[in-house]
């Protein structure tokens, strides 16, 4: 590499880090407790549910939801959702098909008895704190789209490090730390290992954390276009009579999904639904496909059958693109992996800061012929 | 400052077996359950085992 070729890519990787740094930052100090959600929570709430009549037979789920209507006269089903490893369902109602989110009534409710099963939430505050910061820094959709951009910015910082590893590396072996000549060289030489070691996992959490920031509009395409769709070509009048058996038509939509569990139901008049229809939503039991959910409408006057669609690709990049962002898919041991490199991207970030102070003290000139061999 | 000058390809030798190897094991931790995860969670620890071996080799 010429020596004018290096400072361009210099100047690249100076500025495109510049500007997302402080924001990095603040990912990567929020992420890491949150990459232990999970065991955090399990944590602060040391009492372990348990069902009233375990192995005992499940009510119905018709059964489960007038229960759950019956706690707000008049409130009508928007969404009910089945726990993963419990024998829990989750119901979530309104006082009218049309009234705002913030009257959301949710609950969860014990199969086995119909008992409301009270919210695990010690510590939820805190971790809901972080959890905003995290993805739009308590903005919205443009906090979401601003922190993408960082991670743009993020992944030009990543390429340009590695271009210019290059010339820092012709007179040093892999690994080679300068420990004694001075403090500038040693964390250059940190700032490399640390940077061209975890290239591979740096570039994927920040790709799938940019994909992640547009999951607003990701949804928002496929409701408006697939899903809508699917969803007019059914549009009718809203039901008259009262809705067929709840239980029929998922019976009736896992029949029509082989292969496939439960996610959630997705009820008349509600966002991810029709009118007249009972929108279920089943996904796969591998790994892989256990994050991808197909939709099937059930006409919820009489329980039959009329559709079902499958994720349209981007959809489907998203899903894939949360485990790869959280690290919560391979067990405790790859959250361990998750938080050490989170930790060195903490290094790495914080003596890049401190590389561009020291350049700045002895100019960029210096710097990067004591540094950096252009090629004769 | 007498040393040999590194080839590209020597610079980059282990950088590219660390990203390959980093990779392969973050894809297939999504692709398999139970033992299979161990394994390919070794793979994403590679590149962590590199760093701290090359910081402690010259600590004592």
């Amino acid at each position: 590499m010429k020596t004018a070729t290096i400072r361009g890519w210099a100047f690249v990787h100076k500025w495109t880090s510049l500007i997302c740094t402080l924001f990095l930052l603040m990912l990567c100090v929020t992420g890491l407790p949150l990459i232990f959600h999970d065991e955090i929570d399990g944590a602060l709430n040391k009492e372990v549910w348990t069902p009233a009549n375990p192995g005992g037979p499940h009510l119905t789920l018709d059964e489960i939801l007038a229960i759950a209507l019956a706690r707000r006269e008049g409130d009508v089903p928007i969404f009910l959702s089945f726990d993963i490893d419990r024998p829990v369902v989750n119901v979530t109602s309104l006082p009218s098909i049309d009234a705002p989110p913030s009257d959301m009534l949710f609950a969860s409710f014990d199969l086995t008895s119909g008992d409301v099963v009270p919210p695990a939430d010690v510590g939820e505050g805190v971790m809901e704190f972080l959890l905003q910061l995290h993805t739009d820094m308590f903005l919205g959709l443009p906090g979401m789209l601003f922190l993408g951009f960082m991670g743009l910015l993020f992944v030009a910082a990543i390429v340009s490090g590695v271009v210019l590893y290059a010339p820092f590396m012709t007179k040093l072996d892999f690994g080679e730390v300068r420990r004694e000549k001075s403090a500038r060289l040693k964390w250059l030489d940190y700032h490399n290992l640390l940077g061209v070691a975890a290239t591979g996992w740096l570039l994927v959490v920040g790709l799938t954390g940019v994909v992640n920031t547009l999951e607003k509009p990701i949804i928002d395409a496929w409701r408006y276009t697939e899903l809508a769709d699917l969803v007019s070509e059914h549009q009718g009048p809203p039901l008259t009579k009262a809705p067929a058996s709840l239980d029929a038509a998922v019976a009736r939509a896992v029949e029509a999904a082989p292969g496939m569990e439960l996610q959630f139901v997705s009820f008349p008049g509600s966002p991810y639904s029709t009118n007249a229809h009972y929108a279920v939503f089943l996904h796969g039991k591998t790994p892989l496909t256990e994050r991808i959910i197909t939709p099937v409408l059930i006409d919820a006057a009489d329980g039959s059958f009329e559709g079902r669609r499958e994720m349209p690709w981007y959809v489907k990049a998203l899903s894939l693109s949360r485990p790869l962002h959280f690290g919560d898919y391979g067990g405790l041991f790859l959250k361990i992996l998750w938080a050490a490199l989170d930790i060195f991207t903490i290094i790495v970030l914080g003596s890049g800061v401190y590389l561009w102070l020291a350049k700045k003290r002895v100019g960029e000139k210096r710097f990067l012929s004591e540094a950096a061999v252009p090629a004769e | 400052m007498n040393k040999p000058r590194n080839s590209l390809a020597r610079i980059f030798r282990v950088p590219l077996i660390l990203l390959a190897v980093s990779l392969a094991g973050l894809v297939t931790a999504l692709l398999v359950e139970g033992h299979g995860d161990v394994i390919a969670a070794l793979a994403v620890a590679a590149p962590v085992a590199t760093i701290l071996f090359a910081y402690f080799r010259r600590r004592r």
